[in-house]
């Protein structure tokens, strides 16, 4: 019945696709965030779906009537790191299977969604309608670990996200970190988006959606989702105009949630700030410390997941009942990952890589920056694309927050964030160069000293 | 379970907005050459009703 009703949407919107031909590009994205080959049970298992979608959207991008076939420089900064972790790829140091498996994830993420996708998304409404995609995508993972961590169910890498599988969104670091970053873009529909609808039912799906985020990021316990969920209430609060309303509302939230949180949640969280607590973060501090001797070493890197390469030493404290110090105990351990975007992309891609990964962040956020600040007190009809603007800002800071602490350099949900912010800067482009056309006919006869043109364009007669 | 009812909630989700955004008028329809009025035609004179 699953894989019936899976097989049939993917049908649907692709037979939508024939007189649509921007449909095939959200399809490749409903099968690449939501991996139906891993929901269903037999039926599609074995079938290249994403492949098969990903030709077919860029096939029919051709007959696309609105395809925007503008190049930015963030785009050409994708391109430039594409090929280069394909360089990198080739001089990996332990060049296996892992390494091309990895890899081929990673060029479809970026040049995917952060090249082709604003090449598509050339309207509002295209834009709109992936961002409702990603949100309900993302969703569908909270809404299963929220409701299962509801029922008791979490735990550490015991909640089960839908699909048994340790990778992607279904990552327990990863979802408590992109379950925060979509918070933002779920408020921005409810308030500014058309393709939604402010209504009841709108507003409760958005007010579920948003507790499911909170309730997963609490059921995976990852520490990671504290991180994120402390710079998103900062964010809202800095860019609320009611500062008091969402301090106290937080304030209020943290005190009434507190004592339901489950206590092996309370306790985890509570290590954040002891590295000698257990081994995770101990382990995060020493494979940090060796990527860095690491790219002295290699400063163009080791190719992805060198971090096999590595064999580092943790110390861990021993604590009585009470929580006093007994003695310290060494532990050996090998092939740890980065558990950091940043050190992940500086081990395996060198100095060049964390440069243009960087790059790419910064300018994304800049140019965001400058929109939400060009549309944001008006035209009215133009305030969306502030406010989006800023939802976006958003979604990318906590990111890149989250990414601090969890190896999320080249996942997909990243890289659409980056695209939607490209097409958003490149449909407001288009419109003030449209409307600078416009008015350039009105411009040239007050340069020429003649009067307005008169309503319905009828030339004025000379007086008799 | 609880997957099977979040995945019909997701499903329920995708059918709106892709149903709303069909429904969502498109930016470019008035930039559209505009279809030419329907002309009704009188009917021949000897199907005018008196006619012989």
């Amino acid at each position: 019945m699953r894989d019936a009703i899976i097989v049939l949407v993917m049908l649907s919107l692709a037979a939508a696709a024939f007189w649509r031909p921007w449909m095939m590009t959200f399809t490749y994205l409903y099968a690449d965030l939501v991996q139906p080959q891993r929901l269903s049970y037999y039926l599609i298992q074995s079938i290249p779906v994403n492949f098969i979608l990903g030709a077919a959207a860029v096939v029919l991008f051709i007959f696309d009537k609105k395809k925007n076939l503008r190049i930015g420089g963030i785009q050409v900064l994708l391109i430039l790191f594409t090929i280069w972790f394909t360089l990198t790829s080739n001089w990996a140091l332990i060049n296996d299977e892992q390494v091309w498996e990895k890899w081929d994830a990673a060029w479809k993420s970026v040049l995917f969604a952060g090249v082709f996708l604003p090449m598509v998304l050339s309207t509002r409404r295209r834009i709109e309608a992936v961002l409702c995609l990603l949100v309900l995508a993302i969703g569908l993972v909270t809404m299963s670990g929220g409701l299962k961590t509801l029922l008791g169910g979490g735990g550490y890498r015991t909640l089960e996200l839908i699909v048994d599988a340790n990778k992607g969104i279904y990552e327990g670091s990863t979802i408590s970190t992109v379950s925060m970053a979509i918070i933002p873009l779920l408020l921005y529909l409810y308030r500014n988006s058309p393709l939604v609808g402010r209504n009841r039912v709108t507003l409760l799906t958005v007010l579920f959606l948003i507790g499911c985020s909170v309730l997963v990021a609490i059921g995976v316990e990852a520490r990671t989702g504290v991180v994120t969920g402390g710079m998103l209430v900062l964010l809202l609060f800095l860019r609320s105009r009611r500062k008091a309303v969402i301090a106290a509302g937080a304030v209020a939230a943290a005190l009434v949630a507190t004592p339901f949180l489950p206590q092996t949640f309370v306790e985890r969280a509570s290590t954040i700030t002891r590295p000698d607590e257990d081994t995770s973060t101990g382990a995060r501090l020493e494979v940090w410390k060796w990527t860095l001797g690491f790219v002295q070493e290699h400063p163009l890197g080791g190719g992805f997941r060198v971090f096999r390469l590595n064999n580092i030493e943790i110390t861990v404290a021993e604590r009585d009942r009470d929580g006093n110090i007994l003695g310290y105990r060494t532990v050996q351990q090998k092939a740890r990952a980065f558990h950091s975007s940043y050190f992940e992309v500086l081990g395996e891609h060198g100095f060049p890589g964390i440069l243009l990964y960087l790059s790419i962040i910064f300018f994304s956020l800049a140019g965001l920056w400058r929109l939400r600040r060009r549309y944001r007190k008006g035209p009215p009809d133009k305030i969306w694309a502030s406010e989006l603007a800023d939802a976006l800002i958003m979604a990318i800071i906590i990111y890149s927050v989250g990414g601090l602490f969890v190896g999320l350099a080249f996942q997909t949900t990243l890289y659409i964030f980056i695209g939607l912010g490209i097409a958003l800067r490149q449909l407001m482009a288009a419109e003030a160069a449209a409307e600078r056309r416009g008015a350039a006919p009105g411009r040239l006869r007050a340069r020429l000293g003649l009067p307005p043109e008169p309503a319905g364009g009828a030339i004025p007669q000379p007086a008799q | 379970m609880i997957d099977n009812i979040a995945l019909v909630l997701f499903h329920l989700g995708l059918l709106v907005v892709v149903l709303r955004l069909l429904r969502w008028p498109d930016p470019d329809a008035d930039k559209r050459p505009a279809r030419a009025p329907r002309v009704m035609q009188a009917p021949p004179a000897g199907d005018a009703p008196g006619a012989r």
